[in-house]
C-alpha cells in the first residue's frame, strides 16, 4: 500500500456511541461486502480486515501468513504497544518450531486433562463466592470474583506454590493495566511482566529441587526438545496473559448481560441443563459485539493472490472474529442478536480462532465459564446490577474493549 | 482415513466431534486415531471432525487411496 493509498483509505468503522450491547462494527454490512477490506486502524497502521468466516479460516490456515506479536515495526491495532521479545512465547512463533513448543504444554489443556480439572475449578470458584459473600453487598463483582479466578486456575496448572500465588495473581492483574488504582503508573504492566519473570524463575528453581506433578516441573524435565528457563518463562507468561484477561472479562460481561436483561436471565436460569450450549452462545456473542476489527494480526511473508487481489509481502491481514461469528454460515438465524435457545453453536463459531494458533486454552475457558456464570445466580439469587451496562467504565483493549467494574447488590 | 500428525495443533476438535474415533495424546495433546476404518454410523461425526479441525490434519480417502476430502 502506498502512502497515497493509505491516506485515502477508510478508517475501521467502529461505533463510539457507548452502546455496549450492539456490535461495535457494522457486521451485516461487512459480511455482505465480503472479501478482504483495506482499513486504517486507530493507531494509523493499515491492514486488510476479513469480513466472512471463510476468509477468516483461509487466512488463519495459510502458512504464508505469520503470527507476529513483537516487532520493531507497528502493526494495526487500537494502540501501538511495546512488548519485550520472549523465547517460548508461542503466539509469535510459526511453523514446526511453533508446534514443537505448543505441544509441550498441549497435554495439560486437552479435553480430558481439562475434565480432570473440573473439581479444581469448582474449588476456586467456591472460594471466591465465599469471599464475595463475606465482603457483603454492594460489591464490585469483577474485582472480587471474575478477575481472580482464571489466574488462580492457571497458577494451579503451572504448579505455582501457594506461597507465591497471591503475588503471581497480582502481577497478572497488573499486566492487563488500566485498573482504577494503577492508572497513575503507565509502566505498571511492563513492571508486572518483569516481576512475573523473577517469580517464574524462582518457581523453576523450586521445581528443579522438588519435582511435582505440574506443568512447570514437566517443562523442566522435557528432553525432546529440552526447554530453556527463558522458554519456560515465555510459555508460562503466555499462558497467563492469554487465559487471564479473556476469561475474566468475558465472564463478567456475560453476567452483566444476564443481569441487564430479565428475559435472558429467566431463560438461562430455567434451562440450566443447557448450560454448555448457552455459555457457548454467550462466548460467541460477547466476542462478536466487542470486536473492534481483529486482535489477531497476520503478516504476509510473500506476495499472496487472494480473492482477485494481491496482498504484498509485509502487509497485514486482520482476521475479524466479529464478522466471522456473525456470518450466516456460522450462525444462520439472527446472528447479531443473543439467542440462548440456539442449538449447535458448539465448535462452530470462531471466537477461539482457527489454524495452528487456535486457542490452546479453549476447553479450559469453557470449563471455567460454565461454572463461573451460573454459580453467581445460584449463590446470590437476588443479585442486581447497580449501574446500567452502557454506563459502566470500559477500557479499550487489543481484542476489543472490556469492562473494568461490575458493581452489584445481592 | 488419513491423518497428518505433523500438522496437528492439539486443539481437540476431532475428539469433541467424534469421540469414538479420535482421542488426544495425554503427553502432547495431538490426535490419536482410535479407529482407522470407523463404521458407517460414524461418518457424519467424522466429517464434522474433518471440517472442524483447524489445521486440516484429517482427510478421507477411498479404498484405492483417492483423497475424497
Ligand atoms: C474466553 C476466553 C478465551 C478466548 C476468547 C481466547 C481466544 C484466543 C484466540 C482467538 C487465540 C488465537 C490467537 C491467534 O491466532 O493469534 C488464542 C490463542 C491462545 N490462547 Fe486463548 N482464549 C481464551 C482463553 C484462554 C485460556 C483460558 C488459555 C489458557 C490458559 C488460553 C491460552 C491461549 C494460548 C496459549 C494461545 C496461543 C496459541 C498459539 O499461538 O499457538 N486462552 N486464544
Ligand atoms: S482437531 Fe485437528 S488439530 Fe485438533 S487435535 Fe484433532 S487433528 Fe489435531
Amino acid at each position: 500500500m502506498t502512502v497515497q493509498e493509505v491516506s485515502e483509505m477508510r478508517r475501521v468503522p467502529i461505533r463510539n456511541d457507548g452502546e455496549r450491547l450492539q456490535p461495535r462494527l457494522p457486521l451485516e454490512e461487512l459480511n455482505a461486502d465480503g472479501g478482504l477490506l483495506p482499513f486504517v486502524y486507530p493507531n494509523g497502521v493499515p491492514g486488510y480486515m476479513t469480513t466472512t468466516a471463510e476468509d477468516f479460516r483461509n487466512i488463519l490456515g495459510d502458512p504464508r501468513f505469520h503470527a507476529k506479536r513483537f516487532l520493531g515495526e507497528p502493526q494495526p491495532g487500537p494502540v501501538s504497544v511495546e512488548v519485550p521479545d520472549m523465547p517460548g512465547f508461542i503466539p509469535s512463533m510459526n511453523g514446526p518450531e511453533h508446534l514443537a513448543v505448543r505441544r509441550l504444554a498441549a497435554g495439560d489443556f486437552s479435553v480430558k486433562a481439562v475434565q480432570k480439572l473440573e473439581p479444581v475449578i469448582d474449588e476456586v470458584v467456591t472460594k471466591y463466592l465465599d469471599q464475595t459473600q463475606a465482603h457483603g453487598s454492594p460489591v464490585d463483582l469483577f474485582e472480587s470474583y471474575n478477575l481472580p479466578i482464571p489466574s488462580e486456575v492457571i497458577a494451579k496448572i503451572l504448579g505455582v506454590p501457594t506461597t507465591h500465588t497471591p503475588e503471581f495473581q497480582l502481577a497478572a492483574r497488573l499486566t492487563i493495566g488500566g485498573l482504577p488504582d494503577e492508572i497513575e503508573d503507565p509502566m505498571a504492566p511492563a513492571k508486572a511482566v518483569a516481576r512475573l519473570h523473577e517469580l517464574i524463575g524462582e518457581i523453576i528453581q523450586l521445581k528443579r529441587a522438588n519435582p511435582e506433578d505440574d506443568l512447570i516441573t514437566r517443562l523442566t524435565q522435557a528432553t525432546n526438545p529440552v526447554v530453556s528457563d527463558q522458554e519456560i518463562w515465555g510459555l508460562c507468561t503466555n499462558l497467563l496473559l492469554a487465559g487471564h484477561e479473556t476469561t475474566s472479562t468475558s465472564g463478567a460481561f456475560a453476567i452483566a448481560i444476564l443481569l441487564e436483561r430479565p428475559e435472558a436471565r429467566e431463560y438461562f436460569l430455567s434451562h440450566l441443563d443447557r448450560t454448555p450450549e448457552m455459555v457457548e452462545e454467550l462466548i460467541r456473542y460477547v466476542f462478536m459485539v466487542t470486536d473492534s476489527g481483529g486482535g489477531i494480526p497476520r503478516l504476509a511473508t510473500e506476495d499472496v493472490e487472494y480473492g482477485g487481489m494481491t496482498i504484498h509481502k509485509g502487509e497485514w491481514v486482520m482476521p475479524c472474529v466479529g464478522t466471522a461469528n456473525a456470518d450466516p454460515t456460522v450462525c444462520p438465524h439472527g446472528a447479531t442478536q443473543l439467542d440462548l435457545a440456539r442449538e449447535d453453536i458448539l465448535g462452530h463459531h470462531l471466537t477461539f480462532g482457527f489454524g495452528p494458533h487456535t486457542c490452546l486454552g479453549q476447553h479450559l475457558a469453557r470449563a471455567e465459564l460454565k461454572v463461573i456464570i451460573p454459580k453467581v445466580f445460584e449463590r446470590f439469587p437476588n443479585v442486581q446490577l447497580l449501574t446500567p451496562v452502557n454506563e459502566l467504565p470500559w477500557l479499550d483493549k487489543g481484542f476489543g474493549y472490556r469492562m473494568a467494574e461490575l458493581p452489584v447488590s445481592f | 482415513m488419513l491423518v497428518d500428525y505433523s500438522k496437528c495443533t492439539a486443539a481437540g476438535q476431532c475428539l469433541l466431534a467424534a469421540p469414538n474415533v479420535f482421542d488426544q495424546s495425554a503427553e502432547n495433546g495431538t490426535i490419536v486415531l482410535l479407529d482407522e476404518a470407523p463404521p458407517e454410523s460414524e461418518y457424519p461425526r467424522v466429517l464434522d471432525a474433518v471440517n472442524r479441525c483447524p489445521a486440516s490434519v484429517i482427510s478421507l480417502a477411498n479404498e484405492s487411496g483417492t483423497t475424497l476430502r
